[in-house]
């Protein structure tokens, strides 16, 4: 063989391998693009409505494990905590007590009926006070909802509420919450009907305290009593674990 | 070199389709948008407007006071881009101590379990906590109505000092925006916002939300 032809040859080898490389890619590129099409436009047409699944008044079934991305998830444990008998009873030193329109309200320490006022207080009062509402380093994940209210007997503050939004992210779980703080001087009775098997006695900031757990992950009323000398100071949250509420209970113990 | 071109031409679509199907288009989840407005859940007004606790001169507040109601209702009209009917969960819960001892809330919950937000009917007794039901959305929107308690009259307490039949209804959570143009007032809407079918002006707070 000449020179010339071994020239051609590796030439044509070349110019051959070149091209087949170029169609398999071409090949490849759009085999690649058709199929990704492809699943792109039968995905879009089985994207379902965000809407539960669950039938109205399902109960989880035993032992499943909720799927927290379907729409609903959480209804089938809210329906099924709905239908459990609501605790009353002590616990920890506090007297907690379903809803019951056969109880009649109760005295708050002592003060004789007409003579109690409510009062909103503001910050330089609330510091004033021994039961007033520091959230110390939790002020951050927390915004008060309106001013605290206080319910004084002859110019003696007795009981004091405020309500907090909790920050996404802030409160245990991963969206937002809120937070209502009740404190009191006077009383260990508390209302707030829950089945007994979210109740649980325990010791939060060094007391003895009530603490009652939400209905399945966030969702549903989340609650630590501490009991206190002759009251209370109650922290209730929704959309928050109990563990937020703790450190609420810590920061106010401070 | 035909067959070398036709092997590597069936390779390459083989390597092809497979690469398509391992690496699929990731579409992520249309953006939902749901807002609820919520109206009085009882009939009647009262004149103190927006207000904290009621007590004369009214300061200004997170409140609307309804008297004259005996049954308490959540209402609200809802509405979201999902392509269902359904905006999320409503949750009654009862929670009182020794001050005001008829505190009755809803809370709301989205589709996904995620609280929203909170509406406290004040003076208002409920056997109800716990129990919870479906807030309507959809498009073009609907209507919730749940009854969640009866009011009472709260001067039997001595740690309560208010007086007469009425609901006490206040945003307590989640950011709801307060209706402070066109609140429901007797001069719009006589004896019931509620019942003007088809006039969802008269709001008393809106949530907005997405996801």
């Amino acid at each position: 063989m000449t020179n010339p032809d071994r020239m051609n040859r590796r030439r044509t080898i070349l110019l051959t391998g070149v091209g087949t490389a170029i169609l398999a890619g071409m090949i490849a590129g759009s085999s690649f693009a058709l199929v990704r099409t492809f699943h792109e436009g039968s995905a879009a047409q089985a994207e379902p409505p965000l809407q539960p699944t669950a039938g109205p008044g399902a109960t989880p079934l035993p032992g499943a494990t909720p799927n927290t991305r379907e729409p609903g998830w959480y209804v089938p444990y809210l329906n099924a905590d709905s239908k459990k008998p609501q605790f009353q009873g002590r616990l920890a030193g506090i007297d907690i007590r379903p809803f019951d329109s056969s109880v009649p309200a109760e005295d708050a320490g002592g003060c004789p009926p007409g003579t109690s006022t409510l009062r909103e207080l503001s910050s330089e009062d609330l510091n004033k006070e021994s039961i007033g509402i520091r959230l110390g380093n939790l002020a951050g994940a927390t915004s008060p909802v309106g001013p605290p209210v206080a319910l004084e007997c002859d110019g003696r503050l007795v009981t004091l509420r405020q309500f907090f939004d909790v920050s996404p992210g802030q409160g245990g779980g991963a969206g937002a919450g809120s937070l209502k703080v009740f404190r009191s001087s006077v009383g260990h009775r508390f209302w707030l009907p829950a089945p007994a098997d979210r109740w649980s006695p325990g010791v939060v900031a060094g007391r003895p305290a009530a603490v009652l757990k939400p209905v399945v992950d966030t969702v549903g009323t989340s609650a630590v009593i501490l009991s206190e000398g002759q009251g209370y100071t109650a922290l209730v949250g929704e959309g928050v674990t109990v563990e937020f509420l703790q450190l609420v209970a810590e920061e106010i113990e401070r | 070199m035909r067959r070398i071109i036709l092997s590597a031409s069936v390779l390459s679509a083989l390597v092809g389709v497979t690469l398509g199907i391992l690496f699929p288009v990731t579409t992520s989840h249309a953006l939902s948008a749901f807002s609820i407005q919520v109206y009085p859940g009882g009939n009647g007004y009262l004149s103190c407007g927006w207000h904290q606790t009621c007590l004369s001169p009214y300061p200004t507040g997170a409140a609307l006071d309804f008297g004259d109601p005996t049954w308490v209702y959540f209402r609200s009209y809802g509405s979201g881009s999902s392509g269902g009917s359904l905006a999320g969960q409503g949750r009654i819960a009862y929670v009182s101590g020794d001050q005001c001892q008829h505190l009755t809330y809803v809370d709301i919950y989205d589709l996904l379990g995620n609280y929203r937000s909170e509406v406290l009917y004040e003076h208002v007794s409920s056997g109800y906590a716990g129990y919870n039901f479906w807030i309507y959305g959809g498009t073009p929107g609907s209507t919730t109505e749940y009854y969640v308690g009866q009011t009472i009259d709260e001067p039997h307490s001595p740690t309560c000092p208010f007086t007469g039949m009425h609901v006490h209804e206040q945003a307590t959570g989640g950011g709801m925006s307060k209706n402070t143009s066109d609140y429901p007032d007797v001069s719009k809407c006589n004896s019931s916002c509620w019942l003007l079918k088809g006039n969802w002006t008269y709001w008393v707070f809106t949530k907005l939300w997405s996801y």
